[in-house]
Protein backbone atom coordinates (compact mmCIF):
# COMPACT_ATOMS: atom_id res chain seq x y z
CA UNK A 1 0.00 0.00 0.00
CA UNK A 2 1.07 3.09 -1.34
CA UNK A 3 -0.57 5.61 1.11
CA UNK A 4 -2.97 4.94 3.31
CA UNK A 5 -4.68 6.70 6.18
CA UNK A 6 -6.54 5.21 9.28
CA UNK A 7 -9.46 6.94 11.55
CA UNK A 8 -7.97 10.08 10.76
CA UNK A 9 -9.51 13.06 12.65
CA UNK A 10 -8.61 16.71 11.57
CA UNK A 11 -9.69 20.49 12.02
CA UNK A 12 -9.30 23.90 11.81
CA UNK A 13 -8.91 24.77 15.72
CA UNK A 14 -12.05 23.90 17.44
CA UNK A 15 -14.21 23.26 13.66
CA UNK A 16 -13.59 19.32 13.82
CA UNK A 17 -13.88 18.74 10.06
CA UNK A 18 -12.62 14.95 9.51
CA UNK A 19 -14.33 12.06 11.07
CA UNK A 20 -12.55 8.99 11.39
CA UNK A 21 -10.83 9.26 7.08
CA UNK A 22 -9.44 5.83 6.21
CA UNK A 23 -8.52 5.46 2.60
CA UNK A 24 -5.78 3.58 1.06
CA UNK A 25 -4.02 4.34 -2.10
CA UNK A 26 -1.70 1.32 -4.12
CA UNK A 27 1.03 1.94 -6.19
CA UNK A 28 -0.30 3.49 -9.61
CA UNK A 29 -3.82 3.97 -8.83
CA UNK A 30 -5.81 7.18 -10.29
CA UNK A 31 -7.95 7.60 -7.13
CA UNK A 32 -10.87 10.17 -6.58
CA UNK A 33 -12.07 11.83 -3.62
CA UNK A 34 -15.70 13.07 -4.41
CA UNK A 35 -18.31 15.21 -2.32
CA UNK A 36 -20.31 18.12 -2.18
CA UNK A 37 -19.08 21.85 -1.11
CA UNK A 38 -17.66 21.77 2.54
CA UNK A 39 -17.30 17.80 3.24
CA UNK A 40 -13.91 17.84 3.75
CA UNK A 41 -12.59 17.11 0.36
CA UNK A 42 -9.27 19.31 0.73
CA UNK A 43 -8.71 18.90 4.10
CA UNK A 44 -8.33 15.31 3.64
CA UNK A 45 -5.53 16.40 0.90
CA UNK A 46 -3.58 19.17 3.31
CA UNK A 47 -3.76 16.57 5.81
CA UNK A 48 -1.83 14.38 3.91
CA UNK A 49 0.07 16.84 2.82
CA UNK A 50 1.00 17.72 5.83
CA UNK A 51 -0.16 21.58 6.46
CA UNK A 52 -2.70 20.50 9.03
CA UNK A 53 -1.51 18.77 11.65
CA UNK A 54 -4.23 16.07 12.38
CA UNK A 55 -6.26 15.61 16.12
CA UNK A 56 -5.44 11.64 16.03
CA UNK A 57 -5.41 8.67 13.24
CA UNK A 58 -2.40 7.82 11.19
CA UNK A 59 -1.26 8.55 7.98
CA UNK A 60 0.96 6.21 6.30
CA UNK A 61 3.15 6.29 3.12
CA UNK A 62 5.38 2.97 1.67
CA UNK A 63 4.52 1.56 5.18
CA UNK A 64 6.00 4.59 7.43
CA UNK A 65 3.94 6.86 9.48
CA UNK A 66 3.84 10.49 8.52
CA UNK A 67 1.36 11.97 10.06
CA UNK A 68 2.74 15.24 12.31
CA UNK A 69 5.76 15.33 9.91
CA UNK A 70 6.13 18.88 8.97
CA UNK A 71 5.22 19.50 5.02
CA UNK A 72 8.54 19.82 3.96
CA UNK A 73 9.56 16.79 5.31
CA UNK A 74 6.53 14.56 3.66
CA UNK A 75 7.53 16.70 -0.46
CA UNK A 76 10.84 15.75 -0.04
CA UNK A 77 9.20 11.81 0.55
CA UNK A 78 7.87 12.00 -2.64
CA UNK A 79 3.97 13.37 -1.84
CA UNK A 80 3.97 16.70 -4.08
CA UNK A 81 0.62 18.68 -3.15
CA UNK A 82 -1.10 20.58 -5.85
CA UNK A 83 -3.46 23.02 -4.10
CA UNK A 84 -6.91 24.59 -5.26
CA UNK A 85 -5.14 28.04 -4.86
CA UNK A 86 -1.84 26.95 -6.63
CA UNK A 87 0.22 28.86 -4.43
CA UNK A 88 2.15 30.17 -7.70
CA UNK A 89 5.29 32.36 -7.03
CA UNK A 90 3.72 35.59 -8.95
CA UNK A 91 6.26 37.32 -8.70
CA UNK A 92 8.84 34.99 -10.55
CA UNK A 93 8.71 33.77 -13.68
CA UNK A 94 7.43 30.12 -14.84
CA UNK A 95 10.76 29.05 -15.63
CA UNK A 96 11.68 30.29 -11.85
CA UNK A 97 9.11 28.67 -10.57
CA UNK A 98 9.70 25.30 -11.56
CA UNK A 99 13.08 26.09 -10.73
CA UNK A 100 11.25 26.04 -6.98
CA UNK A 101 9.50 23.25 -7.81
CA UNK A 102 12.48 21.04 -8.17
CA UNK A 103 14.03 21.83 -4.81
CA UNK A 104 14.54 19.03 -3.29
CA UNK A 105 16.91 17.84 -6.07
CA UNK A 106 20.16 18.96 -6.10
CA UNK A 107 21.33 16.07 -8.96
CA UNK A 108 21.73 19.26 -12.10
CA UNK A 109 21.61 16.50 -15.20
CA UNK A 110 18.42 14.94 -13.22
CA UNK A 111 16.93 18.85 -12.79
CA UNK A 112 17.49 19.21 -16.59
CA UNK A 113 15.53 15.96 -17.19
CA UNK A 114 12.88 16.94 -15.48
CA UNK A 115 12.54 20.16 -16.80
CA UNK A 116 12.44 18.90 -20.33
CA UNK A 117 9.78 16.62 -19.00
CA UNK A 118 7.42 18.67 -17.87
CA UNK A 119 7.62 20.96 -20.82
CA UNK A 120 7.13 18.58 -23.31
CA UNK A 121 3.56 17.88 -21.42
CA UNK A 122 2.66 20.92 -21.24
CA UNK A 123 4.29 23.00 -24.47
CA UNK A 124 2.71 26.00 -23.27
CA UNK A 125 4.41 26.31 -20.72
CA UNK A 126 7.65 26.70 -22.83
CA UNK A 127 6.26 29.38 -24.76
CA UNK A 128 6.07 31.31 -21.26
CA UNK A 129 9.36 30.44 -19.76
CA UNK A 130 10.01 33.84 -19.06
CA UNK A 131 7.05 35.38 -18.03
CA UNK A 132 5.70 36.45 -14.24
CA UNK A 133 3.80 33.69 -13.32
CA UNK A 134 0.83 36.00 -11.94
CA UNK A 135 -0.01 37.24 -15.32
CA UNK A 136 -0.69 33.99 -17.06
CA UNK A 137 -4.53 33.10 -17.26
CA UNK A 138 -6.02 30.43 -15.09
CA UNK A 139 -5.54 27.92 -17.33
CA UNK A 140 -2.04 28.18 -17.91
CA UNK A 141 -1.37 29.11 -14.04
CA UNK A 142 -2.99 25.38 -13.00
CA UNK A 143 -0.54 23.59 -16.48
CA UNK A 144 2.25 25.53 -14.01
CA UNK A 145 1.12 24.81 -10.63
CA UNK A 146 0.68 20.90 -12.01
CA UNK A 147 4.14 21.19 -13.91
CA UNK A 148 5.77 22.27 -10.33
CA UNK A 149 3.97 20.01 -8.52
CA UNK A 150 6.12 17.23 -10.92
CA UNK A 151 9.12 18.90 -10.65
CA UNK A 152 10.11 17.13 -7.69
CA UNK A 153 9.83 13.64 -9.45
CA UNK A 154 7.03 12.80 -7.01
CA UNK A 155 5.83 9.15 -6.41
CA UNK A 156 2.51 10.34 -5.73
CA UNK A 157 0.43 13.87 -6.57
CA UNK A 158 -2.45 14.91 -4.05
CA UNK A 159 -4.14 17.00 -6.90
CA UNK A 160 -6.97 19.34 -5.61
CA UNK A 161 -9.77 20.44 -7.48
CA UNK A 162 -8.34 20.62 -11.10
CA UNK A 163 -11.09 21.56 -12.61
CA UNK A 164 -11.45 24.90 -10.22
CA UNK A 165 -12.04 27.74 -12.36
CA UNK A 166 -10.91 26.64 -15.61
CA UNK A 167 -13.14 26.34 -18.86
CA UNK A 168 -14.46 22.92 -19.79
CA UNK A 169 -12.30 22.58 -22.83
CA UNK A 170 -8.91 23.46 -20.32
CA UNK A 171 -10.63 21.00 -17.44
CA UNK A 172 -10.56 18.01 -20.13
CA UNK A 173 -6.87 19.24 -21.09
CA UNK A 174 -5.78 18.67 -17.68
CA UNK A 175 -7.62 15.42 -16.85
CA UNK A 176 -5.87 14.05 -19.96
CA UNK A 177 -2.57 15.10 -18.74
CA UNK A 178 -3.19 13.59 -15.24
CA UNK A 179 -4.43 10.03 -17.19
CA UNK A 180 -0.88 10.43 -19.55
CA UNK A 181 0.97 10.84 -16.13
CA UNK A 182 -1.04 7.91 -14.64
CA UNK A 183 -0.69 5.51 -17.33
CA UNK A 184 2.61 6.05 -19.05
CA UNK A 185 4.65 7.25 -15.86
CA UNK A 186 2.83 5.05 -13.60
CA UNK A 187 2.17 8.19 -11.78
CA UNK A 188 -0.19 7.60 -8.20
CA UNK A 189 -2.79 10.13 -8.17
CA UNK A 190 -5.50 11.23 -6.00
CA UNK A 191 -7.52 13.80 -7.28
CA UNK A 192 -10.36 15.94 -5.50
CA UNK A 193 -13.02 17.32 -7.56
CA UNK A 194 -16.62 18.92 -7.39
CA UNK A 195 -17.08 17.82 -11.22
CA UNK A 196 -18.31 14.22 -10.84
CA UNK A 197 -18.91 12.59 -14.00
CA UNK A 198 -15.58 13.69 -15.83
CA UNK A 199 -13.80 12.39 -12.69
CA UNK A 200 -15.69 9.37 -12.57
CA UNK A 201 -15.02 8.64 -16.05
CA UNK A 202 -11.48 9.06 -15.74
CA UNK A 203 -10.13 7.36 -12.67
CA UNK A 204 -10.12 3.82 -11.53
CA UNK A 205 -11.46 3.96 -7.93
CA UNK A 206 -13.30 6.38 -5.97
CA UNK A 207 -14.24 7.44 -2.46
CA UNK A 208 -17.46 9.19 -1.80
CA UNK A 209 -16.90 11.79 1.22
CA UNK A 210 -19.87 13.37 3.05
CA UNK A 211 -20.16 15.60 6.20
CA UNK A 212 -16.03 14.39 7.15
CA UNK A 213 -16.84 10.75 6.74
CA UNK A 214 -15.87 8.35 3.98
CA UNK A 215 -19.62 6.99 3.25
CA UNK A 216 -18.84 4.74 -0.38
CA UNK A 217 -15.94 3.29 -1.81
CA UNK A 218 -15.56 1.29 -4.78
CA UNK A 219 -14.29 0.96 -8.70
CA UNK A 220 -15.04 4.58 -10.25
CA UNK A 221 -17.50 2.75 -13.24
CA UNK A 222 -19.54 1.23 -9.87
CA UNK A 223 -20.00 4.04 -8.46
CA UNK A 224 -21.14 6.23 -11.51
CA UNK A 225 -23.61 3.82 -11.47
CA UNK A 226 -24.66 3.82 -8.29
CA UNK A 227 -28.24 4.62 -7.57
CA UNK A 228 -27.60 7.18 -4.59
CA UNK A 229 -24.71 8.79 -5.86
CA UNK A 230 -26.56 9.29 -9.26
CA UNK A 231 -28.94 11.07 -7.40
CA UNK A 232 -27.39 12.96 -4.83
CA UNK A 233 -24.11 13.97 -7.25
CA UNK A 234 -25.90 13.93 -10.91
CA UNK A 235 -29.33 15.00 -10.67
CA UNK A 236 -30.68 12.02 -12.03
CA UNK B 1 16.96 52.72 -28.94
CA UNK B 2 13.68 55.02 -29.23
CA UNK B 3 11.60 52.11 -27.45
CA UNK B 4 13.57 52.58 -24.67
CA UNK B 5 13.05 55.84 -24.02
CA UNK B 6 9.59 55.66 -24.57
CA UNK B 7 9.78 53.84 -21.47
CA UNK B 8 12.26 55.69 -19.66
CA UNK B 9 9.43 58.49 -20.06
CA UNK B 10 6.75 56.76 -19.02
CA UNK B 11 8.63 55.55 -15.89
CA UNK B 12 9.42 59.96 -15.08
CA UNK B 13 5.74 59.98 -14.94
CA UNK B 14 5.13 57.14 -12.22
CA UNK B 15 5.11 57.96 -8.41
CA UNK B 16 8.37 56.53 -8.42
CA UNK B 17 9.74 58.53 -11.35
CA UNK B 18 8.25 61.48 -9.97
CA UNK B 19 10.38 60.86 -6.55
CA UNK B 20 13.44 59.52 -7.98
CA UNK B 21 13.75 62.71 -10.15
CA UNK B 22 12.47 65.22 -7.50
CA UNK B 23 15.37 63.63 -5.52
CA UNK B 24 18.22 64.30 -7.88
CA UNK B 25 17.56 67.53 -8.61
CA UNK B 26 17.35 68.37 -5.11
CA UNK B 27 20.45 66.53 -4.73
CA UNK B 28 22.43 68.88 -7.34
CA UNK B 29 20.44 72.07 -6.12
CA UNK B 30 22.23 71.77 -2.64
CA UNK B 31 25.44 69.80 -3.94
CA UNK B 32 26.13 73.28 -6.40
CA UNK B 33 24.49 75.61 -3.82
CA UNK B 34 26.57 74.55 -0.71
CA UNK B 35 29.05 72.32 -1.54
CA UNK B 36 29.46 68.62 -3.13
CA UNK B 37 30.08 67.87 0.64
CA UNK B 38 26.42 67.60 1.13
CA UNK B 39 26.52 64.75 -1.61
CA UNK B 40 29.33 62.68 0.45
CA UNK B 41 27.59 63.14 3.71
CA UNK B 42 24.07 61.58 1.94
CA UNK B 43 26.07 58.92 -0.14
CA UNK B 44 27.68 57.61 3.15
CA UNK B 45 25.06 57.78 5.29
CA UNK B 46 21.91 56.76 2.51
CA UNK B 47 24.20 53.50 1.96
CA UNK B 48 24.26 52.60 5.24
CA UNK B 49 20.25 53.64 5.92
CA UNK B 50 19.62 51.34 3.31
CA UNK B 51 20.91 48.40 4.66
CA UNK B 52 19.51 48.72 7.81
CA UNK B 53 16.15 49.42 5.70
CA UNK B 54 16.92 46.68 3.61
CA UNK B 55 17.16 44.10 6.75
CA UNK B 56 13.82 45.69 8.29
CA UNK B 57 12.14 45.16 4.56
CA UNK B 58 13.44 41.75 4.36
CA UNK B 59 11.89 40.65 7.81
CA UNK B 60 8.92 42.10 6.90
CA UNK B 61 8.47 40.22 3.84
CA UNK B 62 9.66 36.87 5.18
CA UNK B 63 8.51 36.55 8.53
CA UNK B 64 5.56 39.26 8.75
CA UNK B 65 7.00 40.74 11.24
CA UNK B 66 6.79 44.59 12.10
CA UNK B 67 9.53 44.81 13.91
CA UNK B 68 10.45 47.97 15.93
CA UNK B 69 13.42 46.30 17.74
CA UNK B 70 15.46 46.77 14.62
CA UNK B 71 17.35 49.54 15.55
CA UNK B 72 18.41 47.66 18.75
CA UNK B 73 20.55 45.17 16.41
CA UNK B 74 22.34 48.27 14.95
CA UNK B 75 23.28 48.82 18.50
CA UNK B 76 24.41 45.08 19.09
CA UNK B 77 26.08 45.74 16.38
CA UNK B 78 27.95 48.75 17.75
CA UNK B 79 28.78 47.50 21.04
CA UNK B 80 30.23 44.40 19.32
CA UNK B 81 32.66 46.18 17.50
CA UNK B 82 33.65 48.52 20.24
CA UNK B 83 34.02 45.79 22.25
CA UNK B 84 36.22 44.20 19.28
CA UNK B 85 38.28 47.45 18.22
CA UNK B 86 38.85 48.85 21.56
CA UNK B 87 41.53 46.16 22.86
CA UNK B 88 42.97 46.27 19.72
CA UNK B 89 43.79 49.87 19.53
CA UNK B 90 44.80 49.34 22.70
CA UNK B 91 47.52 46.79 21.67
CA UNK B 92 48.48 48.51 18.55
CA UNK B 93 49.08 51.57 21.13
CA UNK B 94 51.83 49.49 22.73
CA UNK B 95 53.14 48.17 19.50
CA UNK B 96 52.34 49.63 16.14
CA UNK B 97 51.67 46.91 13.41
CA UNK B 98 50.05 47.65 10.15
CA UNK B 99 49.01 44.76 9.43
CA UNK B 100 46.50 44.60 12.57
CA UNK B 101 45.55 48.09 12.25
CA UNK B 102 44.09 47.22 8.57
CA UNK B 103 42.99 43.95 9.84
CA UNK B 104 41.32 45.40 13.50
CA UNK B 105 38.39 47.26 12.40
CA UNK B 106 37.56 44.22 9.70
CA UNK B 107 37.37 41.84 12.75
CA UNK B 108 35.51 44.70 14.71
CA UNK B 109 33.13 44.65 11.95
CA UNK B 110 32.55 41.06 11.06
CA UNK B 111 32.11 40.93 14.91
CA UNK B 112 29.52 43.25 14.63
CA UNK B 113 27.61 41.61 12.25
CA UNK B 114 28.08 37.78 13.22
CA UNK B 115 26.86 39.44 17.02
CA UNK B 116 23.76 40.91 15.38
CA UNK B 117 22.98 37.77 12.88
CA UNK B 118 22.95 35.29 16.27
CA UNK B 119 20.93 37.98 18.46
CA UNK B 120 18.74 38.07 15.29
CA UNK B 121 18.45 34.34 15.41
CA UNK B 122 17.78 33.80 18.76
CA UNK B 123 15.07 36.43 18.80
CA UNK B 124 13.54 33.92 16.06
CA UNK B 125 14.09 30.69 18.27
CA UNK B 126 12.99 32.04 21.27
CA UNK B 127 10.42 34.68 20.76
CA UNK B 128 8.77 34.45 16.90
CA UNK B 129 9.15 30.53 16.49
CA UNK B 130 7.44 30.01 20.21
CA UNK B 131 4.13 32.51 18.99
CA UNK B 132 3.81 31.30 15.18
CA UNK B 133 3.93 27.73 17.01
CA UNK B 134 1.16 28.23 19.41
CA UNK B 135 -1.18 30.55 17.62
CA UNK B 136 -1.15 32.70 14.36
CA UNK B 137 -4.40 34.78 15.04
CA UNK B 138 -3.53 38.66 14.99
CA UNK B 139 0.07 37.65 13.96
CA UNK B 140 1.09 41.15 12.65
CA UNK B 141 -0.35 42.88 15.44
CA UNK B 142 1.04 40.10 18.25
CA UNK B 143 4.37 40.62 16.75
CA UNK B 144 4.18 43.93 16.80
CA UNK B 145 3.62 43.96 20.61
CA UNK B 146 6.18 41.76 21.28
CA UNK B 147 9.02 43.88 19.37
CA UNK B 148 8.66 46.73 21.58
CA UNK B 149 8.68 44.27 24.51
CA UNK B 150 11.68 42.95 23.19
CA UNK B 151 13.06 46.71 22.11
CA UNK B 152 12.63 47.82 26.11
CA UNK B 153 14.30 44.58 27.05
CA UNK B 154 17.36 45.25 25.48
CA UNK B 155 17.37 49.08 25.85
CA UNK B 156 17.69 48.62 29.41
CA UNK B 157 19.58 45.36 29.25
CA UNK B 158 22.28 46.94 27.60
CA UNK B 159 22.03 49.67 30.63
CA UNK B 160 22.11 47.19 33.17
CA UNK B 161 25.00 45.20 31.73
CA UNK B 162 27.44 47.89 29.46
CA UNK B 163 26.47 50.71 31.61
CA UNK B 164 24.63 54.18 30.09
CA UNK B 165 27.83 55.80 28.72
CA UNK B 166 28.62 56.37 25.02
CA UNK B 167 30.96 53.67 23.72
CA UNK B 168 32.93 55.13 20.80
CA UNK B 169 36.07 55.67 18.80
CA UNK B 170 37.37 58.32 17.29
CA UNK B 171 38.41 56.45 13.89
CA UNK B 172 38.74 53.13 12.70
CA UNK B 173 41.35 53.81 10.78
CA UNK B 174 44.46 56.16 10.86
CA UNK B 175 45.46 58.33 7.90
CA UNK B 176 44.79 61.75 6.30
CA UNK B 177 41.35 62.01 4.62
CA UNK B 178 40.80 61.29 1.02
CA UNK B 179 40.20 64.40 -1.34
CA UNK B 180 37.34 64.03 -3.45
CA UNK B 181 35.64 66.85 -5.34
CA UNK B 182 37.29 69.46 -3.36
CA UNK B 183 35.69 67.21 0.00
CA UNK B 184 37.94 65.74 2.30
CA UNK B 185 36.54 62.33 3.26
CA UNK B 186 38.06 60.51 6.20
CA UNK B 187 39.21 57.01 5.64
CA UNK B 188 36.36 55.74 7.78
CA UNK B 189 33.40 57.27 5.72
CA UNK B 190 34.91 56.25 2.76
CA UNK B 191 35.47 52.65 4.01
CA UNK B 192 31.88 52.79 5.40
CA UNK B 193 30.29 53.69 2.06
CA UNK B 194 32.41 50.56 0.34
CA UNK B 195 31.57 48.08 2.77
CA UNK B 196 27.53 49.09 2.16
CA UNK B 197 28.58 48.72 -1.96
CA UNK B 198 29.87 45.43 -1.55
CA UNK B 199 27.02 43.97 0.94
CA UNK B 200 24.07 45.17 -1.57
CA UNK B 201 26.30 43.67 -4.22
CA UNK B 202 26.54 40.29 -2.57
CA UNK B 203 23.32 40.47 -0.85
CA UNK B 204 21.41 40.64 -4.52
CA UNK B 205 23.72 37.76 -5.79
CA UNK B 206 22.47 36.05 -3.22
CA UNK B 207 19.11 36.10 -3.23
CA UNK B 208 18.80 35.97 -7.28
CA UNK B 209 21.47 33.19 -7.95
CA UNK B 210 21.39 30.40 -4.89
CA UNK B 211 18.75 27.98 -3.96
CA UNK B 212 18.57 29.34 -0.05
CA UNK B 213 18.47 33.29 -2.12
CA UNK B 214 15.40 32.15 -4.30
CA UNK B 215 13.49 30.10 -1.35
CA UNK B 216 14.30 33.06 0.64
CA UNK B 217 12.00 35.00 -2.30
CA UNK B 218 9.48 31.79 -2.45
CA UNK B 219 8.59 32.04 1.20
CA UNK B 220 7.95 36.08 1.08
CA UNK B 221 5.79 35.16 -2.11
CA UNK B 222 3.84 32.39 -1.11
CA UNK B 223 4.67 30.62 2.60
CA UNK B 224 2.09 27.39 1.77
CA UNK B 225 3.68 27.22 -1.89
CA UNK B 226 7.03 27.07 -0.42
CA UNK B 227 6.57 24.68 2.28
CA UNK B 228 4.63 22.48 -0.54
CA UNK B 229 7.63 22.62 -2.86
CA UNK B 230 9.96 21.25 -0.17
CA UNK B 231 11.10 24.08 1.34
CA UNK B 232 12.11 24.32 5.45
CA UNK B 233 9.90 27.09 6.63
CA UNK B 234 11.95 27.00 9.88
CA UNK B 235 15.15 27.36 8.62
CA UNK B 236 14.51 30.37 5.98
CA UNK B 237 12.88 32.18 8.56
CA UNK B 238 15.54 31.93 10.88
CA UNK B 239 18.39 32.31 8.38
CA UNK B 240 16.11 35.84 7.57
CA UNK B 241 15.97 37.18 10.32
CA UNK B 242 19.78 36.59 11.57
CA UNK B 243 20.08 38.21 8.01
CA UNK B 244 18.48 40.79 8.41
CA UNK B 245 19.42 41.81 11.80
CA UNK B 246 22.89 41.41 10.48
CA UNK B 247 22.59 44.39 7.79
CA UNK B 248 21.49 46.28 10.61
CA UNK B 249 24.29 45.22 13.19
CA UNK B 250 26.70 45.44 10.03
CA UNK B 251 25.66 49.65 9.71
CA UNK B 252 25.86 49.98 13.56
CA UNK B 253 29.63 48.30 13.60
CA UNK B 254 30.78 50.40 10.95
CA UNK B 255 28.67 53.92 12.15
CA UNK B 256 30.48 53.64 15.68
CA UNK B 257 32.66 56.37 14.80
CA UNK B 258 29.44 58.44 14.63
CA UNK B 259 27.19 56.65 16.45
CA UNK B 260 28.76 55.47 19.71
CA UNK B 261 27.18 52.53 21.19
CA UNK B 262 24.62 54.07 23.83
CA UNK B 263 21.45 52.02 25.28
CA UNK B 264 19.12 53.88 22.91
CA UNK B 265 21.27 54.77 20.04
CA UNK B 266 19.22 52.11 17.95
CA UNK B 267 16.19 54.25 18.36
CA UNK B 268 17.30 56.37 15.59
CA UNK B 269 18.16 53.97 13.14
CA UNK B 270 14.63 52.00 13.73
CA UNK B 271 12.77 54.65 13.14
CA UNK B 272 14.93 55.69 9.49
CA UNK B 273 14.74 52.30 8.14
CA UNK B 274 10.63 52.87 8.78
CA UNK B 275 10.58 56.17 7.33
CA UNK B 276 12.61 54.02 4.90
CA UNK B 277 10.38 51.25 4.33
CA UNK B 278 6.88 53.21 3.95
CA UNK B 279 8.07 55.59 1.80
CA UNK B 280 9.15 52.56 -0.53
CA UNK B 281 6.04 50.66 0.07
CA UNK B 282 6.35 47.54 2.42
CA UNK B 283 8.33 44.13 1.07
CA UNK B 284 9.99 46.26 -1.38
CA UNK B 285 14.13 45.16 -0.30
CA UNK B 286 15.91 46.54 -3.12
CA UNK B 287 13.58 49.31 -3.28
CA UNK B 288 14.39 49.82 0.37
CA UNK B 289 18.57 50.69 -0.72
CA UNK B 290 17.19 53.72 -2.95
CA UNK B 291 14.44 55.06 -0.63
CA UNK B 292 17.67 54.78 1.96
CA UNK B 293 19.28 57.38 -0.04
CA UNK B 294 16.36 59.22 -0.38
CA UNK B 295 15.77 59.95 3.10
CA UNK B 296 19.37 59.72 4.02
CA UNK B 297 19.26 63.21 1.03
CA UNK B 298 15.77 64.61 2.86
CA UNK B 299 17.66 64.63 5.77
CA UNK B 300 21.43 65.96 5.33
CA UNK B 301 19.45 69.14 2.96
CA UNK B 302 17.04 70.15 6.26
CA UNK B 303 19.92 69.81 8.43
CA UNK B 304 21.72 72.40 5.67
CA UNK B 305 18.68 74.83 5.36
CA UNK B 306 16.27 74.38 7.81
CA UNK B 307 17.98 73.61 11.01
CA UNK B 308 19.22 70.85 13.02
CA UNK B 309 16.22 69.38 15.36
CA UNK B 310 14.39 69.63 12.59
CA UNK B 311 15.94 66.40 10.84
CA UNK B 312 13.40 64.29 12.14
CA UNK B 313 9.99 66.36 11.53
CA UNK B 314 10.52 66.83 7.57
CA UNK B 315 11.03 63.20 6.81
CA UNK B 316 7.89 62.39 9.41
CA UNK B 317 6.11 64.69 7.31
CA UNK B 318 6.88 63.33 4.17
CA UNK B 319 5.53 59.90 5.71
CA UNK B 320 2.18 61.45 6.44
CA UNK B 321 1.97 63.03 2.83
CA UNK B 322 2.96 59.48 1.42
CA UNK B 323 0.38 57.72 3.54
CA UNK B 324 -2.07 59.91 2.30
CA UNK B 325 -1.86 60.02 -1.03
CA UNK B 326 0.67 56.97 -1.84
CA UNK B 327 -0.31 54.31 1.20
CA UNK B 328 1.64 51.52 -1.04
CA UNK B 329 4.59 52.91 -1.52
CA UNK B 330 6.13 55.19 -4.19
CA UNK B 331 7.42 51.55 -6.03
CA UNK B 332 4.01 50.60 -5.22
CA UNK B 333 3.78 47.11 -3.97
CA UNK B 334 1.09 44.84 -3.14
CA UNK B 335 1.37 44.69 0.45
CA UNK B 336 1.14 40.76 -0.12
CA UNK B 337 2.32 38.88 3.01
CA UNK B 338 1.62 41.73 5.05
CA UNK B 339 -2.10 41.76 5.20
CA UNK B 340 -2.62 38.15 4.10
CA UNK B 341 -2.62 36.27 7.74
Amino acid sequence: MLLETANLNAGYGFLHILRDVSLKVDEGEFVCLIGPNGAGKSTTLRTIAGLIRPYDGRVSFRGQPINGLAGHRITQLGVSYISEAMNLFTNMTVHENLMMGAYTIRDKAFLRNQLDFVYSLFPRLEERRNQLSGTMSGGERKMLAIARGLMSNPKMVLVDEPSFGLSPLMTKAVFEALDLLNRERGLTILVVEQNVTLTLAATNRGYVIENGRIVLEGPSPALAADEYVRRVFLGI
Amino acid sequence: MIHWFKGFFAWLRTAAGVSVSAAVLLAAFAAIDRGPYVLVNTVVMGGMLGLVAMGLAIILGVLNIPSFVHGEFFMIGGLAAYYVITPIKDYLFENPSPFLAVVGPVLAIGAATLAGALAGALAELLVFRELRRRNRDNWVMNCFLLTVGLNVILINGHQLLFGADFKGIVSYWEGRPIELFDVAVSMDRLLAFLISVSIVVGFWLFMKYTRTGRAIRAVAQDETGATMVGIPLGWIMTLTMALGCGLAAVAGGSLLFMYPSYPTVGMEATYMAWFVVILVGLGRVLGALVGGFMVALLKIVTLEYVGSGWDFVVPSALIILVLIFKPSGIFGSEVRGVLDQ
